[in-house]
């Protein structure tokens, strides 16, 4: 139940905040742009007036890469370059959006507003930025541990048939293992992140901290939870992903509807993590609520006094 | 006296075995050489003990002193050989193979060994011992048999270059004394009779007589064998240790076999071939896939090429741990390569096996010189492997069939030649331990199969097909030479085309095989130009019109379309132009000056133009600049963009927690 409660509560509240999902998508869309447009332009440039584009109506045609190898080599090394600065950026960026995110998910703040998002971002950048870096060093080391130390152990002393014979199944236990933590990390990093939103004068540390013992102190409740949204998410995106990337629109009609279509399937998917933050949200706070008020139950609802800024019964249920 | 009677009495077997029809209804060859083999593979030393006996038929009008052997596993007998100063490599103590001739004698039994001397022809190499020449009591008259008797040991390698051992796994190959090839003047390249008989280099095995095989090779009990010849006998030991598989195979140029406990053994037939599949049991789900791809090939070539003519064909997908065995040919058995998960849009096993297989008839059937035209086996066959892949899995997709990205088995040779920093160094006329910058397989497979694809553009895939029966019905168990290749074309092509590409096609082989230029064909621009108050007639598609200039339909063009020939390479090509009333006009352009213009007038106007335009001409490095438009197609950009948009937006939510 009270994963049912967390998850509809996280809905709520997320499709509440459509406006930062919204403004994620563009930020990162304008983002992406910084180096879509340029490549745009450099392979229309390559190209000229050349009909050896109906090559490439069914699929990328080696030929035409190959005859296009030098510019594209020199064109290359900015894509790269760029590449990479976009994802750093994009790392910076997230740390802001999802400051603000967290700050409009809370049911403290009940008018979504762009003022108190931006707000929010500013006010947590740094620390979401600490959290995020450390966690994935965290996992990152866990996880190298668990698919490094089989392979060590199964390789040292081993003939390479024998190896060979069951190395395989080892190394498919040891990533299955893996991909069973990402719901772990995603778990200890969305709590520190909306335990920090709500405390604005926490340290990020503190936040860590928080976000690896409530993960294993509600570990029965809120594993279930972020593998169910985990799993969602990832079907979501596998499957636009896959038939995105597999369309072949002919034409500049199609081609247009094409896009449009994909932007609303990736805000769509921004929508399903921010029901991700929404619902982590929705559980530290029930948590952080119950140990003010142990008579506190899932379903009551609250609101909140502006001025005396306490949270107060509802009519429904009064303490 | 016995001992004569008794040496009679083997000779005669001996030569009833080796002429006598086993494994197919005629001899297809000359037999000049034959080898019986008993041989015991020691899985603990890594060894195998050989006692052969072999003959070599005297067939030109020389006298020859002397014979020349190939003992390659001496190859890897240390890190001075030829083998490893090609390949800049050295290897570990442990890992050296040999071949120790444990006795030589002649038909009488005389000992040959003190006549025996290590040469190394190619680069003088002391360190070298992959060949030796052996000094006959006398010299061997014109007609006259060489007998020889010789008992060797051969340690085999740990898995390298496609021969020796890995825990269990064994590949045997290069592992007994085999003859060179004594070509008489006159005789491919040969100005005077001569052994030719080269060093083991990295990057060529094969040059040898085809040959009677008789091997019987003894392996523990619970090993699964396979190897070149057709199993005749099977026995096991008194004590069930081990057990004796005898072979015969015919007309082979060499004789390979690979045991291992691991092997699942899988059966199928093609028309009159018995195929059998080696692989791991952990491979089952490829057993399919394996056996479509030889059938296709066997059913390709013995339709556009010449018949398959051995009953049997023994193939093997290596195990991992013997993957150094992967990607080899000895005509009845070659070696494929895979791993134990291959998706199915990718089609690198089923080409590796069509490739192998391949090699039956381009070094097999066709015996060329490997070691000196090693274009003329690798180049033709990857040409033939473009074709069967493409033909069968796909034009576009032969080797690559996924969504996001084809790419045919045609199209990997071209990128593997125009990518080339030394696609211009030197031409295919170099020996194959000779190319330099590391360009042997670049221009014995690639480029070479490229020249052949751009020629079957040029003349057509009919005519293909007939120069390469020809040369089946000419070659077919001999030793052709690239001189003799391009004969045939000299005389097939001018009998099905006339005097469309001259009197021969010396012009093309001069220019792309034994030359070191670039083909690039290039629209330069095309302009249409109004002219005002034009009174007159001008020629339409077959008509012509009086046309004065008085309303704007009737206005008048002059359309002018300029080519250019970039490269080097002079190749005719066809010029396919599109006007805007929808007229399309095809010119040939013989290609040979620098420039092209063709003008045209009339109330139409030039909407694009193209060279080349079914992109038959692979060697032109660049299809870009082979065509204009006045109206771009920027979907397919578009299309690409908008999905490397969604790709970044998706890698980035993801990454980004």
């Amino acid at each position: 139940m009270k994963i049912l409660y967390n998850l509809k509560t996280g809905a709520v509240s997320s499709l509440r905040s459509w406006k930062g999902i919204v403004l994620n998508w563009l930020i990162l869309f304008i983002l992406i742009s910084l180096v879509s447009l340029p490549v745009r332009s450099g392979f229309k440039s390559m190209l000229g007036s050349s009909m050896v584009t109906e090559l490439l109506q069914d699929s990328i045609n080696a030929d035409v890469i190959t005859d296009l190898l030098q510019p594209f080599m020199d064109m290359f090394s900015a894509l790269t370059t760029g590449f990479f600065l976009i994802i750093i950026l994009s790392f910076f960026l997230n740390a802001f959006i999802t400051g603000g995110l967290f700050t409009i998910l809370r049911d403290s703040v009940p008018e979504k507003k762009a003022s108190v998002f931006f707000s929010g971002a500013a006010a947590n950048f740094w620390s979401f930025l600490v959290i995020i870096i450390i966690n994935i060093m965290i996992f990152s080391l866990v996880t190298g541990i668990i698919i490094a130390v089989p392979f060590v152990l199964l390789s040292a002393g081993k003939s390479e048939s024998s190896f060979m014979s069951t190395g395989g199944s080892f190394m498919r236990i040891a990533f299955i293992i893996a991909a069973l933590l990402i719901p772990l990390m995603l778990l200890t990093t969305d709590y520190a992140r909306a335990w920090k939103a709500d405390r604005p004068e926490a340290g990020a540390f503190s936040a860590i901290g928080f976000g690896f013992s409530k993960t294993f102190k509600s570990f029965f409740t809120s594993y279930p939870m972020m593998l169910l949204l985990v799993i969602i998410q990832a079907a979501f995106g596998w499957l636009t992903v896959s038939k995105l990337l597999s369309a072949k629109p002919s034409a500049g009609g199609a081609l247009f509807l094409y896009f449009i279509l994909a932007q609303i399937l990736f805000i769509v998917r921004l929508w399903f993590r921010a029901w991700r933050y929404g619902s982590v949200t929705a559980a530290m706070q029930e948590s952080e609520t119950k140990k003010l008020y142990p008579e506190y139950e899932s379903d009551m609802t609250f609101v909140t006094d502006p001025e005396k800024n306490v949270i107060i019964q509802s009519e429904n249920h009064p303490l | 006296m016995n001992r004569i009677i008794l040496l009679l009495l083997a000779l005669t077997f001996l030569f009833n075995s080796s002429e006598g029809q086993i494994v197919l209804k005629e001899a297809l060859s000359e037999r000049q050489t034959y080898y019986k083999i008993n041989a015991t593979l020691n899985p603990e030393t890594k060894t195998v003990t050989g006692d052969m006996e072999a003959y070599w038929v005297n067939k030109s009008p020389d006298l020859v002193p002397d014979i020349r052997l190939h003992l390659y596993m001496n190859a890897f007998k240390s890190n001075k050989t030829s083998f490893f100063s090609n390949r800049m490599i050295s290897e570990k103590k442990n890992d050296f193979g040999w071949i120790n001739l444990l006795s030589f004698d002649d038909r009488k039994g005389n000992d040959l060994l003190p006549g025996l001397k290590y040469i190394s022809p190619d680069d003088n190499n002391p360190d070298d011992q992959t060949v030796v020449s052996v000094m006959l009591p006398a010299p061997a008259k014109p007609g006259d048999t060489v007998f020889i008797q010789v008992k060797f040991e051969t340690k085999l390698p740990k898995g390298s270059a496609r021969t020796g051992y890995n825990d269990d796994y064994f590949f045997v190959a290069q592992w007994f004394p085999k003859f060179g090839v004594y070509e008489p003047a006159g005789m491919r390249y040969a100005v005077e009779g001569a052994w030719n008989c080269h060093q083991f280099h990295s990057n060529s095995e094969f040059y040898a007589n085809h040959s009677v095989y008789d091997v019987a090779v003894t392996v523990p009990a619970d090993y699964i064998t396979g190897s070149g010849g057709m199993l005749i006998n099977e026995e096991n030991a008194p004590d069930g240790k081990t057990k004796t598989l005898t072979y015969r195979a015919e007309d082979i140029v060499d004789f390979a076999w690979t045991t291992w406990p691991g092997y699942a053994v899988y059966t199928d037939q093609w028309k009159h071939v018995k195929i059998t599949l080696l692989l791991p049991h952990v491979r089952k789900d490829q057993v399919e896939r394996q056996f479509t791809a030889v059938k296709n090939a066997l059913e390709y070539l013995t339709e556009n090429v010449g018949p398959f003519p051995w009953p049997h064909l023994t193939f093997v997908d290596p195990p991992t741990v013997g993957s150094f065995a992967g990607g080899m040919e000895y005509t009845t058995l070659f070696t494929s390569a895979s791993g134990d998960k291959v998706p199915e849009f990718l089609h690198v096993t089923e080409m590796v096996t069509v490739h192998e297989f391949g090699h039956a008839y381009f070094m097999g059937i066709l015996a060329s010189n490997e070691f000196e035209e090693p274009w003329l086996d690798e180049g033709v066959n990857t040409f033939w492997e473009g074709r069967i892949m493409d033909h069968y899995w796909g034009n576009n997709s032969g080797l690559i069939n996924h969504p996001l990205f084809k790419m045919s088995d045609k199209s990997m040779a071209r990128i593997s030649y125009l990518s080339s920093p030394d696609r211009q160094t030197v031409t295919n006329r170099e020996f194959s331990w000779d190319y330099p910058h590391d360009s042997y397989g670049m221009m014995s497979y690639q480029k070479a199969g490229i020249v052949l694809h751009t020629l079957m553009g040029l003349i057509g895939e009919d005519a293909m097909n007939e120069v390469f029966k020809e040369y089946y019905r000419r070659w077919a168990f001999k030793h052709p030479s690239g001189k003799d290749f391009v004969a045939v074309f000299n005389d097939v092509v001018p009998k099905i085309h006339g005097d469309k590409f001259g009197p021969d096609m010396n012009w093309f082989f001069d220019q792309t095989l034994y030359g070191t230029g670039i083909a690039d064909y290039a629209v330069n621009s095309f302009s249409n130009v109004k002219i005002r108050d034009f009174k007159g007639i001008v020629s339409e598609a077959d008509s012509m019109k009086f046309v004065t200039n008085v309303t704007k339909d009737d206005s008048v063009y002059i359309s002018k379309v300029m080519l250019n020939r970039l490269g080097e390479v002079c190749l005719p090509v066809d010029v396919m132009i599109h006007f805007d009333n929808g007229d399309t006009i095809m010119e040939y352009w013989d290609g040979k000056a620098r420039f092209m213009d063709y003008k045209y007038t009339g109330t139409r106007q030039v909407d694009w133009v193209k060279l080349d335009p079914g992109y038959k001409l692979k060697m032109d490095a660049n299809f870009v600049n082979n065509s204009q438009t006045k109206d771009p197609d920027r979907v397919p950009l578009r299309r690409y963009i908008d999905k490397f948009t969604i790709f970044m937006q998706y890698f980035i939510n993801i990454i980004s927690l």
